[in-house]
């Protein structure tokens, strides 16, 4: 392989890179979430945790899904190809380390 | 209300009074630009928005430890590494089949009908290819390459020597190329000039 080989080669990964993700945005509900969050932590842990298993629901929690929960303060929901993973997060203090919903 | 045209040095002093319109300031600034940072690191879209919304959470939540003199993007781009990184290590990797790429990238026939079309493909696969390579060098290929940053900003980004830096690239590349359907023989002969 040439060095002009390769210079072409270094422009096309950074064309395609940049092309394929140039129409990339994220969704209007992300800023919502941030705000929620936010809104979350100014309440109180029990107003968390209701707040927690309502968004649970509302998106469409199942019998046996199993939730863990992390230290912080945010909370956010993954959803990967084959499992759920939900992290919550409570005040420090509030001895809450993970949730199973049987 | 806090102008749009503000710095970001103001909206940070700003945002350390409480202000959270300057929140939502930053955000529409920066949005876009970290929220394709992190889809290319993790190539799942419903990922790099969590990572981009605990990206914002923490600029709040650090609003009072940010040097307002100093760029804001970079401090955005380290959070959003380090945030992908902890992911990373939760969840398994996987890899497409990449065998040929690299000559249908450097085919000489690329003003023919079909290839505007392969190039859609082909970027699909070009994304595939830096997705398999180790977290440490995809990440150093897409600030280099995506967001066109120096070896010193990424430094900056990654809390490490510009040497190392240099090595992540070099072998990220090599790698990058290798996957993409180069031998090791032709990848040997590259030459790099990093900015």
């Amino acid at each position: 392989m040439n060095s002009y080989r390769v210079n072409e080669l270094d422009k096309i990964v950074r064309n395609s890179l940049q092309d394929a993700l140039r129409s990339a945005e994220p969704s209007s509900d992300v800023w919502n979430r941030i705000k929620s969050n936010l809104e979350l932590e100014n309440t109180e842990t029990h107003t968390k945790i209701g707040a927690f298993f309502a968004n649970l629901l509302f998106r469409g929690m199942r019998l046996g899904d199993v939730f863990l929960s992390t230290p912080g303060w945010q909370a956010g929901m993954y959803e990967q190809q084959t499992d759920l993973f939900v992290r919550i997060s409570v005040y420090p203090g509030a001895n809450i380390i993970a949730l199973g919903v049987v | 209300m806090m102008p749009i045209s503000a710095s970001d040095g103001q909206l940070i002093s700003r945002l350390q009074g409480g202000d959270l319109d300057a929140l939502g300031i930053l955000y529409e600034r920066y949005k876009t630009r970290v929220y394709r940072t992190a889809l290319a690191i993790t190539r799942e879209p419903s990922a790099a928005e969590d990572l981009l919304q605990d990206t914002f959470l923490r600029l709040h939540r650090y609003a009072q430890h940010i040097n307002t003199a100093l760029p804001l993007e970079p401090w955005l781009y380290r959070v959003t590494v380090n945030l992908a990184y902890t992911r990373e290590t939760r969840r398994k990797r996987w890899q497409t089949p990449l065998d040929g790429v690299i000559d249908k990238l450097t085919s000489p026939a690329r003003h023919n009908p079909e290839w505007q079309a392969e190039m859609n493909e082909l970027q699909t696969r070009v994304m595939s290819a830096i997705a398999s390579l180790s977290f440490n060098q995809r990440t150093v290929l897409v600030l280099y390459y995506l967001n066109s940053l120096s070896l010193k900003e990424i430094s900056f980004i990654l809390d490490c020597p510009v040497g190392t830096v240099k090595s992540r690239l070099h072998y990220g590349r090599e790698n990058l190329f290798q996957k993409l359907g180069a031998g090791r023989q032709a990848t040997q002969e590259m030459v790099y000039e990093f900015i």
